[in-house]
């Protein structure tokens, strides 16, 4: 633990950092394509690291050691199967830039894919999964101050969300990018220190000694509850991906012939960091420490084992996490309501001015509403964030088999998520969170199937091409008079 | 005029016994914790969250929570010693838990019983091999569709 003062002081500094850094690159962002998209042109080094940096999010960081401490070394294994996410999208990233050169969103794909029906369905499914994401995101951020400098819960969650919200509102996804990079830099570093400091204080024998006495079923191979754990945390990881515009922005935004090896990079890279992570929170029995909520394990080992300099360090790391992906979640979902619901079915003759003033709003609103919903500490991070599980499983083939399929067609995809929605939705309440992605997304699975042999359509992959390639005419529409 | 007097003397001795009894139960009240499960009293998980509160709770306190597999607790083991209220207990296997608590070494609280009961295996085995089937054709169709993007590419 650290004091409350240097809690403050690290918090204050890494605030003002990330705020300076945000003004110093939103400069670069004077058309829509640079606030939205970063300008289409990102890097390989840049797109691996903010695509990194966002995947290890206050999920990767809190949750993991919290599968660790409820479902044992499977649970550890479950949540490092979200690389696959990153991995298999990596084909889609290089199939979505030569599909839709021009395009801006993944709503704008299933609106020209499958329809107007199935548009609106997925942009409630998505901006659900969103703001979920963002709420226990806040909570993380609560929570973490909380446990490491013992700042309120309610100071520490208003605080993450207003920096955040402050640097993306100043630089959009220029901003987002940038800070990622460093955040990913940082966070790498910490989790190299933190690592080796644990396994220089922890003897193993006595880890395995204390599991294997008092919590038996974490090391037992046949566990129910984690190895459903195993197939549902890979297939919400890429249910999160396939649709979420956050990973959808970032194809857009690298350039179309590093997008694929971006992916693959980050996915290899991100995944020994959920093992680290969840390692330690096998370590909290034999080390005496009490958890009183499973989703502070994580920070409360690291800042018990290291003491007050490494505690240090991990209040970085865990504030660099989370910020990579709260900022993140928010322009990328500000996007999708701008483009999609705004732009689309409001005010479709906005200029860009307009538009970017509505983005703004839009990050403003969400960052309040989530605030809101993060005041009262609602449940576990892992039961918020599965909540969106069945939704989120239910676009996997949707998504997948829109890409590649020419006979996949509206009734499925839209069928689809509503059957594997609710199926997922009832798998959650009767058997648990660890049910409800890999639930709905069987269900979407057998009903995109079934109704792309039985109702096969013959989708012309044109049409995906709104703006007919002319990107750069649209480009140019897109500088502020 | 005696018996009067003794009359009210012995009234109000029943009445000042009757203050201080309550007192006592108050007192003795306030040293013994409630303690509640957040998490239900049948885990399907193998894990549990318990936690516990009393009235006047101030700086310094220390609680004791046990864990036992018999309600009389004579296989009893102290899981937690220390000022924190809740304690997130994990990696049970199917069992009756019983669990209580004390405050400095006073009475201890009500018995919380907790029943560790898992997922059958046929259902587990179940919903993993449709995971794998779901995992597996997901990435067959994008390996099968990148391939084919290339190959057409070529062509």
């Amino acid at each position: 633990m650290i004091s409350p003062e240097t809690g403050w002081i690290l918090l204050g500094a890494l605030s003002v950092l990330w705020i300076l850094l945000g003004i110093y690159w939103g400069r670069k962002a004077k058309s829509m394509d640079g606030f939205m998209l970063a300008g289409r042109n990102v890097g390989l080094a840049f797109g691996t690291a903010t695509v990194m940096a966002t995947w290890v999010t206050s999920n990767t960081t809190m949750l993991a050691p919290q599968f660790a401490l409820e479902l044992g070394v499977w649970g550890m294994l479950a949540y490092s199967t979200g690389a696959f996410g990153l991995l298999l999208f990596a084909p889609l990233a290089r199939r979505i830039r030569s599909l839709m050169p021009g395009g801006y969103t993944s709503g704008d794909f299933i609106r020209l894919r499958y329809g107007k029906a199935t548009w609106i369905l997925f942009l409630v499914i998505s901006i659900f999964y969103g703001f979920t994401w963002l709420i226990s995101m806040g909570m993380a951020g609560g929570i973490l101050m909380n446990a490491i400098a013992g700042i309120p819960y309610v100071t520490g969650m208003t605080i993450i969300l207003a920096v955040c919200t402050g640097y993306t509102l100043f630089g959009g996804l220029y901003a987002v990018i940038g800070t990622d990079y460093i955040q990913s830099l940082i966070i790498m570093a910490g989790i190299v220190i933190v690592g080796i400091a644990v396994m220089n204080q922890v003897d193993l024998d006595s880890v395995y000694n204390h599991l294997r006495t008092n919590k038996p079923m974490l090391l037992k191979t046949l566990q129910p509850a984690a190895m459903m754990a195993v197939f549902n945390n890979l297939l919400f990881g890429l249910g999160e991906v396939f649709h979420s515009n956050v990973w959808w922005s970032r194809a857009f935004a690298i350039r179309s012939e590093v997008g694929k090896k971006a992916y693959i990079l980050a996915g290899f890279t991100w995944l020994p960091i959920p093992v680290a992570a969840g390692f330690i929170a096998l370590t909290s029995g034999a080390l005496g420490i009490n958890v009183t909520s499973p989703d502070m394990v994580g920070p409360l080992v690291a800042a018990n084992v290291l003491g007050k300099a490494g505690a240090v360090v991990v209040f970085a790391v865990f504030f660099c996490s989370l910020a990579s992906s709260v900022d993140s979640l928010l322009a990328a979902t500000a996007d999708l309501i701008t483009e999609d619901i705004y732009r689309k079915m409001i005010n479709p003759s906005a200029n860009q001015r307009k538009l970017r003033k509505i983005s703004s709003f839009i990050v403003l609103g969400l960052a309040l509403l989530a605030w809101l919903v993060c005041l009262p500490r609602i449940g576990t991070l892992a039961t918020v964030l599965f909540f969106a599980g069945p939704a989120v499983g239910s676009t996997i083939w949707p998504v997948a088999a829109g890409l590649y399929w020419r006979k996949a067609n509206a009734k499925g995809a839209i069928w689809g998520m509503l059957a594997g929605s609710l199926a997922g939705l009832a798998a959650y309440f009767t058997l648990g969170w660890y049910t409800a992605s890999l639930t709905g997304a069987a269900v979407s699975m057998i009903v995109v199937i079934v109704c792309s042999y039985f109702f096969p359509d013959n989708f012309d992959w044109r049409r995906l091409n709104e703006y007919h390639g002319d990107t750069a005419q649209k480009a140019s529409s897109h500088v502020f008079h | 005029m005696n018996f009067s007097l003794t009359k009210a003397i012995s009234l109000k001795a029943i009445a000042l016994t009757g203050l201080l009894l309550i007192a006592i139960r108050g007192l003795g009240a306030d040293t013994i914790p409630a303690l509640r499960p957040s998490t239900g009293a049948v885990s399907r998980d193998g894990h549990v969250k318990l936690v516990w509160q009393h009235k006047g709770s101030v700086p310094g306190n220390v609680y004791e929570l046990q864990q036992a597999k018999n309600a009389s607790f004579t296989d009893a083991r102290t899981i937690y010693k220390g000022p924190d209220r809740a304690s997130f207990v994990s990696g049970l296997e199917n069992d009756t838990y019983y669990y209580r608590v004390r405050l400095n070494g006073h009475s201890w609280s009500e018995t919380v019983r907790i029943e560790v009961l898992h997922h059958s295996m046929r259902l587990t085995l179940t919903l993993v091999a449709i995971g794998a089937v779901v995992f597996l054709l997901t990435a067959w169709i994008i390996i099968k569709g990148a391939n084919q993007t290339v190959a057409e590419r070529r062509d």
